[in-house]
């Protein structure tokens, strides 16, 4: 097991796309360090066996390939929602430097 | 408080109506609820359905739907639409509801006045109600005490007597570990039995939406309301998915002594005993099983559920519903929208749900946690082959202050007796079991029947044997 620090900490919120504040590191490194060891005790159980679906209750379930809602049914409410809209779409940043 | 068999009786035979039971309700609430905060939002406009329940009673006699002007509260991670449904989160503080959950649709339709929203844990992350973002729940038995999570809400609402019923979501404890910190009765189905389109999600292969109730026959009216089949959502199950399990005049009861050897109060356990001696008086047969797994089953569920979790709120970006802060860039818009909208809790699950989910820790972490609860359903299987219900304390304590658990594992540890049951999928209901002292209050304790997949019949039949039977 991996000892965690701050950085560990940070990286993780950035990959969750989710700012943390430099003042809320260190009780996640301490909470979240706490809960890596407890988890980590699966590995005494369950050991390297490999996973093998069999249960029976695990079946595909399929619907007909068919239109239920006509289209725009929900839009004004859906778009009522959202934080910035221009006609029916939503408005986000930019995501491509064309610059 | 009248439980809903007593509500529709008195309803039938023109003693009461649904607009009285309306008003009293409000009563409550109006006396209670700037205390205890059961509630995040009253619809004051339920007055008109209630009225219009009133009204149908009249005309339509026993014809009349089965929850006709019965007064109900929704948690609110589940929707109705028109209505805010917050989560107990800042993230969705003024997010209303486009559509009703399938749940809340079948509550309509078979007559419920739903009245109000419920206060949680947010994104049902806890297991006290100190989480939300909106303030705690005090608990109706004792104000210095948490209702119990996340449902803490729902079970205060009804504890307090404002509603007979209300709905919870359960992923790991959240219907009965409430009920069993307020004294009432809490149903958490076959995975599968009840449709969770329109709930919010948080752990996608653990929840299931249930009733809080006094009795376990309201219990079980709210379930057959709610449960069937769904379109909308393909986990739903049909009736013969499962093998029967059939109801029978006594019962073989199995109790995993080994598990119960540490960690439960002195008390409980006295309670839980005194239980399992009427058990034996009534005729049941009560055996001793072993189940290892469930001891370590904690760790799994504290691996999958923050993996789903982390999964789930990602749709919390800041982008079509819900907060939305500034920033420069795209990027920024996400992590400011989800650094400011989350709670400390919700930031801890989503941490680590995406450390597990890393590259290179999948196979340590997931890949174990769900292979663990593939071991426990056979292991599961096994002892069900010999006892036809498992029982145990639903919490090892009862009530606890507030702030009386700040690491996360010692609260986690609360869970140890509820999560076995959403890892494995199969059905509980927590049933009063007694009340043990603390500083001179009486404070309940709740036991807890688990069954085999599809045996949520069975659970009500043993629930009203060994509870609603003994009521006065």
């Amino acid at each position: 097991m991996p000892n965690m620090n701050k950085a560990d900490i940070i990286h993780l919120s950035t990959l969750a796309r989710m700012e943390i504040t430099a003042a809320e590191v260190p009780a996640l490194l301490e909470d979240i360090s706490a809960v890596v060891a407890y988890i980590s005790t699966i590995t005494e159980v369950v050991g390297d066996s490999t996973r093998v679906t069999t249960h029976e209750s695990v079946n595909n379930v399929f619907r007909s390939d068919v239109v239920t809602i006509p289209s725009g049914t929900y839009t004004k409410d859906l778009l009522a929602e959202a934080p910035m809209t221009e006609r029916d779409f939503l408005v986000v940043k930019k995501i491509l430097d064309t610059d | 408080m009248k439980t809903i068999l007593q509500l529709r009786a008195d309803f039938l035979r023109g003693t009461d109506t649904p607009t009285a039971a309306y008003e009293a309700a409000t009563k409550i609430i109006t006396e209670q609820d700037g205390d205890i905060h059961a509630f995040l939002d009253i619809y004051v406009d339920a007055e008109q359905t209630a009225s219009q329940a009133t009204d149908t009673i009249k005309r339509d006699g026993s014809a009349s739907q089965i929850l006709t002007g019965i007064p109900i509260a929704i948690k609110n991670n589940i929707l109705i639409k028109g209505r805010t449904a917050t989560a107990g989160s800042l993230m969705l503080e003024h997010y209303t509801a486009t559509y009703d959950a399938t749940v809340v649709a079948r509550l309509k339709s078979a007559g419920a006045v739903i009245i109000g929203s419920t206060n949680m844990d947010e994104f049902a992350m806890g297991s006290s109600t100190e989480n939300s973002a909106f303030g705690p729940t005090k608990n109706p038995v004792d104000t210095t005490r948490v209702p119990g999570g996340s449902s803490g809400g729902s079970a205060a609402a009804v504890a307090m007597g404002a509603v007979p019923a209300a709905l919870g979501t359960d992923t790991g404890g959240s219907i009965r570990q409430p009920a069993s910190f307020c004294g009432l009765v809490g149903f958490k189905p076959t995975y599968g039995a009840v449709s969770r389109y329109g709930l919010m999600a948080m752990g996608s292969s653990f929840d299931q939406a249930g009733p809080l109730t006094h009795t376990v026959a309201d219990a079980e009216i709210i379930h057959q309301v709610i449960a069937g089949v769904d379109p909308l959502d393909s986990t739903t199950i049909a009736a013969d998915t499962y093998a029967a399990v059939p109801t029978k005049e006594t019962y073989t009861f199995g109790v995993p002594r080994h598990f119960l050897a540490e960690g439960v109060d002195d008390d409980v356990m006295a309670v839980f005993e005194a239980h399992l001696a009427s058990l034996i008086a009534d005729g049941h047969k009560v055996i001793d099983i072993e189940l290892p797994l469930f001891e370590k089953g904690l760790a799994a569920y504290y691996i999958s559920v923050p993996a789903e979790v982390s999964s789930n709120l990602a749709r919390y970006d800041g982008m079509r519903y819900g907060l939305s802060a500034a920033g420069e860039t795209l990027l920024e818009v996400y992590q400011k929208t989800r650094g400011a909208g989350f709670g400390p809790e919700v930031k801890r699950r989503i941490l680590l749900g995406t450390y597990v989910l890393s590259a290179g820790y999948y196979d340590a972490y997931y890949g174990k946690a769900e292979h663990m609860r593939d071991l426990m359903r056979v292991e599961l299987a096994t002892v069900f082959a010999a006892v036809d219900s498992i029982v145990l304390p639903t919490a090892p304590t009862p009530a606890f202050t507030f702030g009386a658990h700040t690491d996360p594992v010692s609260l986690y540890k609360q869970d140890i007796f509820t999560v076995p049951v959403n890892l494995t999928g199969v059905p509980a209901l927590s049933v009063p079991g007694g009340t043990v002292q603390r500083e001179q209050k009486a404070l309940p304790v709740g036991v807890q029947y688990i069954a085999p997949h599809g045996g949520d019949a069975r659970l009500f039949d043993i629930g009203k044997k060994v509870f609603d039977n003994k009521l006065i």
